[in-house]
């Protein structure tokens, strides 16, 4: 038996517990982490499902980290950005000519080729002069200019190009294609996975209205690696998504184990207490909800409601506060039989002070050992709930980035940190608690 | 030469708040065809004590110490198969306060009685045994038919008996085997010892808290208190003349039927992870010195077999 | 609660044809009666200490809870003899709560009858502050009051329950029984549990209380020893009857039912010169389920059964001013 009360009593097993103290320790990383998402990061969680917002991040870039194994054909994004220079300037518009130079030493071309600029006043016309270090040169020009541009924009005048190189334009042409042709060596090979390497040099020429400013610009020169754990089809880096997971996560388990178990200890110590027909009955309802199938339940549940998080909460804890009340109960009722209970009767105090007195204290740590080792299953729970697609609108889950790797063919196309990071995720989260958990059991319950 | 000889045997239980030592540097003999008593109040160390010399002791507890010669061979140094294999129920074994509830309810009296048998390999017919052993307890030869909810209490420890002594030990550790019994069953239990003791030439050690009913079977006797022996000696002298003032202070708390008063012992026994640096009953002896303070006696003779562990003699 | 018929004043509690029953099984299972208390009358005089003594099972503990409204009784009456007017209570009666307070009880393991978690305190002024006490400054007089009858430091009030050793536990177990002023205290093995050094002092404690207070006091207990010490009167029970009562010198001096005596002849005493004369005990162990006895209960076992005494249960019969037996020998 414990021989301290209290939340001092809490604190001292786990921290004497060497596995309480790593799960305690992962505990505050982990806050820390939501913390950071949510100070850090709370402006994008909203931006998460509009792929206009990722535009300029590489498209299914593996981790950069497996750069360091194959540098010449893993890379990052290369930036460049240069002044622009005013070439004629009138009363009814503006030319302004941009020069890039860069050079290119990697095995592959880049994913994409993403031209920014950003302009006072919307461009009139746009035309883009691309010299290969052999001299050859691609002119690239488009109907609708607008400031964010990738090589999909220019499809018809890189279409035209390689048509007029290797004689016909491959059907299902992607970015990648057209990145090729503009990395490529001019002639038959062009599209034969050979890239030019050296110098080259892009020319933007735009036309404005008169007095706009050229704010910034940029060319995106776009890598196949990006981040720590890469990006998904829409160019979502992953290791943003699984930060932005992290409170979501901590939340609705939390809240979940604590409204399950204080709603558990509750019916079931009351249930236990009382005893007679009371408790058959409180028993007999907690039977009925134990065996109703969990996952189906809450999958038809949120598909109506589509519920928000604290919704969400409730709807997981109504289904899983049987089991802690038939703990509680069992627990309530091996109190009721000790003699200090009857003691208490002889002495005339009332019932409600005995179960304040001698229940309450006795299910605590009980309830305590349980909440921490409830997150977890709550947390699988809701990921679960995501997976097959029913979020709380707006908020971003590690199901739900599952979710979107399912639907996106994650697994057939090999963008295996797509699933593997969210994955390890839900199971690295659930480990402390139930470390924290189960040294809080084997305190209140003993063993060795 | 005794049959059964303790020498400084030290058992000790690693806890978290510190090493109790519940048996300490103790001394016994058991000769052939005696019984010894040991008595002492609950925490005294008697029982481990006696798992100790069975070996049965588990972690946290330790046997730290000291030497268990069974007929001048130390069966300590045993590895635990051979202990197991030689020692264990076939010289020694034991009897406790609990083990009439030891039988599995599953199976009759005489299938559990059989199966010891057959583990240990005994030779000759198993049937025949049974009967023999249950007659040897005074239990009808019936009872190997039965569960053991069929039988009374008092039935059920005379056939745990007859399973201890199957295999003919030389001695017989009963750990108050009549705790649990009322005084009637009880007397008979007894009783049913002293005759096994006559009749096998059984040597029995008898662990109990009840001084009254020790003197009613033990030849000599030891007192413990707190892992330790404090007195030892013939039970004819002792009882009429004890001397360690802990000794008088547990006779004079005895609840015999023929006194008018029981007295009580004030105070606590020590913590055993945190024993007195003197001697350990030194706080509640009503005699105490300086010297009591300071140092711990050591368990002298003080005349023909009595042995004080005091400063007074 | 009716009006009781004739009461003798000097008598606190009395039992008329006492029966607890406690039934088993039933639906589906075979029906299982065991007649914990069957047929008790006992009368316990103001001011005295009634020892019950009998082995586990004879349902001295079920007569003592039975006797302050623990438990329902199956058939029969127990009369408390309250001040102002005799309290009844009948297999239909629901106990009030200020009768609760007047009938205590004192338990056999001190371990398990206060909560460990408590504080000393909180044990002692809780049933106080239940008991219409709302002045706190009587209150704390109250407890300081018992812990002193009792003989626990004051110091000892901010300390947990579960710092106390043992003897500690069972005199404020005493205490808080004590605090309410009980006319009758019920104490269920008090010092069963306890190790030889304490029982005297415990035993000591509840003689001298019933002096100082003149509180009446049932003391349930299997060692004749201490029935003994402690009691004026003793009563044995045997498989829930009981089959000898009366004053305790001339009871345990001159017993007159086979069962006492052999109770008597079995108990330990000390007599280390006696090593080799095996005591002659001329009792068989008992096979007979209770249930099915007509007769007497000890029948089986008694070496002077005859016929009758299988067939009837004999009467209690008064042999002297305060002897009382029932068996078919007088």
């Amino acid at each position: 038996m414990a021989t301290e009360t209290g939340i001092k009593l809490y604190v001292n097993t786990i921290i004497k517990n060497k596995s309480g103290l790593i799960g305690l320790i992962m505990i505050i990383f982990f806050v820390a982490l939501s913390i950071y998402a949510v100070t850090s990061f709370g402006k994008v969680s909203p931006q998460w499902e509009n792929s206009v917002y990722w535009e300029t991040y590489p498209k299914n870039a593996m981790p950069y980290w497996m750069s360091y194994f194959n540098p010449s054909k893993i890379f990052g994004t290369k930036t460049i950005s240069t002044s622009p220079l005013s070439i004629y300037s009138s009363s009814s518009y503006d030319i302004y000519q941009l020069n890039y130079n860069f050079t290119w030493t990697k095995d592959k071309p880049p994913t994409d080729v993403v031209f920014y600029i950003e302009t006072s006043s919307p461009i009139q016309a746009m035309q883009i002069l691309w010299i290969k270090p052999d001299g050859t040169n691609i002119t690239l020009s488009s109907n609708s200019p607008t400031s964010i541009t990738d090589l999909i924009s220019y499809s018809s005048s890189i279409g035209n190009y390689i048509s007029q190189q290797i004689g016909y334009v491959p059907s299902s042409s992607t970015s990648q294609t057209y990145s090729q042709a503009l990395f490529g060596y001019e002639g038959k090979n062009l599209l034969n996975g050979t890239v030019e390497k050296g110098l080259y040099k892009v020319s933007i020429t735009i036309v404005t209205s008169p007095n706009t400013k050229i704010l910034s610009n940029k060319i995106y020169l776009e890598g196949n690696a990006y981040g720590l754990f890469g990006t998904d089809i829409y160019g979502r880096p992953i290791d943003l998504g699984i930060l932005l997971g992290f409170p979501n996560a901590l939340e609705i388990g939390l809240l979940t184990s604590i409204i399950s178990v204080i709603g558990g200890v509750i019916v079931g110590g009351i249930s236990g207490f009382l005893g007679g027909k009371t408790d058959s009955a409180m028993n007999w309802i907690t039977l009925v909800i134990l065996v109703l199938p969990a996952l189906p339940f809450l999958v038809v549940l949120s598909y109506i409601m589509r519920p928000n998080l604290f919704l969400e909460a409730l709807l997981i804890a109504f289904l899983s506060w049987p089991f802690y009340a038939i703990i509680a109960r069992s627990s309530a009722q091996s109190i009721k039989n000790e003699t200090f209970v009857e003691a208490d009767k002889v002495l005339g105090i009332p019932s409600y002070r005995i179960f304040f007195t001698h229940f309450l204290p006795r299910l605590t740590p009980f309830a305590i050992a349980y909440t921490a080792l409830g997150v977890p299953a709550a947390i699988i729970l809701v990921e679960t709930l995501a997976f097959l697609g029913l979020t709380p609108t707006g908020l971003v889950t590690w199901g739900s980035i599952l979710n979107s790797a399912e639907s996106n063919l994650a697994a057939v196309n090999g963008w295996w940190w797509w699933i593997l990071f969210p994955g390890v995720m839900i199971i690295l989260v659930s480990i402390p608690f139930v470390m924290i958990g189960f040294s809080i059991e084997k305190a209140v319950f003993g063993g060795k | 030469m005794p049959i059964l000889s303790v020498k400084d045997f030290s058992i000790h239980f690693y806890t978290p708040k510190g090493v109790r030592k519940a048996v300490d540097k103790v001394n016994l003999d058991l000769n052939k065809k005696e019984v010894i008593g040991i008595a002492g109040e609950s925490g005294s160390g008697k029982s481990t004590l006696a798992m100790g010399i069975m070996r049965l002791i588990t972690p946290p507890g330790k046997i730290v110490g000291g030497k268990v010669l069974f007929n001048n061979e130390d069966i300590l140094s045993y590895d635990e198969d051979k202990f197991n294999k030689e020692i264990r129920w076939k010289k020694i074994s034991m009897i406790f306060q609990g083990s009439m509830n030891g039988f599995t309810p599953v199976f009759k009296i005489g299938q559990q009685i059989e199966e010891v048998l057959e583990v240990h390999e005994y030779k000759g017919n198993f049937k025949e045994r049974v009967n023999e052993l249950l007659k040897m307890v005074e239990l009808d030869p019936s009872v190997s038919d039965k569960y053991p909810h069929e039988l009374s209490g008092g039935m059920r420890q005379r056939a745990f008996i007859a399973m201890a002594l199957a295999l003919n030990p030389e001695i017989l550790i009963c750990d108050e085997p009549t705790t649990a019994l009322d005084v009637i069953t009880q007397a008979k239990i007894i009783n049913l010892l002293k005759t096994l003791k006559k009749e096998l030439g059984l040597s029995i050690i008898f662990i109990t808290h009840d001084l009254a009913l020790l003197s009613e079977i033990s030849d000599r006797l030891y007192i413990m208190y707190a892992g330790s022996i404090m007195e030892s000696g013939y039970s004819l002298d002792l009882y009429k003349n004890p001397k360690h003032p802990y000794t008088q202070l547990l006779m004079d708390s005895i609840a015999d039927i023929n006194k008018d008063y029981i007295k009580g012992i004030p105070g606590f026994m020590p913590d055993l992870a945190n024993l007195p640096k003197g001697c350990r009953f030194s706080d509640r002896c009503p005699y105490a010195m300086e010297i009591c303070k300071q140092k711990e006696p050591e368990l002298k003779r003080i005349e023909g077999d009595r042995y004080v562990s005091c400063w007074l003699y | 609660m009716s009006h009781a018929g004739y009461i003798d004043p000097n008598v606190l509690i009395q039992t008329e044809g006492l029966k607890v029953y406690f039934v088993r099984g039933g639906f589906l299972a075979e029906k299982q009666i065991t007649k914990a208390v069957d047929g008790v009358s006992i009368k316990i005089n103001k001011g005295e200490v009634m020892a019950l003594v009998g082995e586990s099972g004879s349902g001295k503990t079920t007569l003592g809870r039975a006797m302050i409204g623990l438990q329902k009784p199956t058939e029969g009456k127990i009369i408390y003899n309250r001040d102002s007017s005799p309290v009844v209570i009948t297999p239909k009666t629901k106990i009030i709560k200020h009768i609760r307070r007047e009938l205590q009880m004192v338990y056999q393991d001190p371990y398990s009858s206060i909560d460990p978690y408590m504080k000393v305190y909180d044990a002692l002024s809780m049933p106080l502050k239940y008991s219409k006490i709302k002045d706190k400054e009587y209150i704390n007089k109250k407890i300081e009051e018992v812990l002193n009858m009792v003989g626990l430091p004051l110091d000892l009030i901010n300390n947990y329950v579960f710092q106390l050793s043992g003897g500690q536990r069972q005199r404020l177990s005493i205490a808080r029984a004590l605090s309410l002023d009980p006319k009758f205290l019920v104490a269920d093995e008090p010092v069963t549990m306890l190790d030889a050094s304490l029982k005297g002092e415990i035993v000591d404690l509840l003689k001298k209380i019933n002096k100082q207070t003149g509180i009446t006091i049932l003391f349930i207990t299997h060692e004749l020893p201490i029935a003994k010490i402690v009691a004026n009167r003793i009563s044995v029970m045997y498989k829930g009857k009981i089959v000898e009562s009366g004053r305790a010198q001339t009871v345990l001096k001159d017993p007159l039912h086979p069962y006492t005596k052999v109770l008597l002849e079995a108990y330990p005493k000390i007599n280390p010169e006696s090593k080799d004369t095996i005591k002659t005990i001329n009792v068989k162990e008992s096979k007979i389920d209770t249930s099915k006895i007509q007769g007497c209960p000890f029948y089986d076992r008694c070496p002077f059964a005859t016929q009758k005494c299988l067939e009837k249960m004999p009467d209690i019969k008064s042999m002297s001013s305060d002897h009382e037996v029932a068996c078919w020998l007088y």
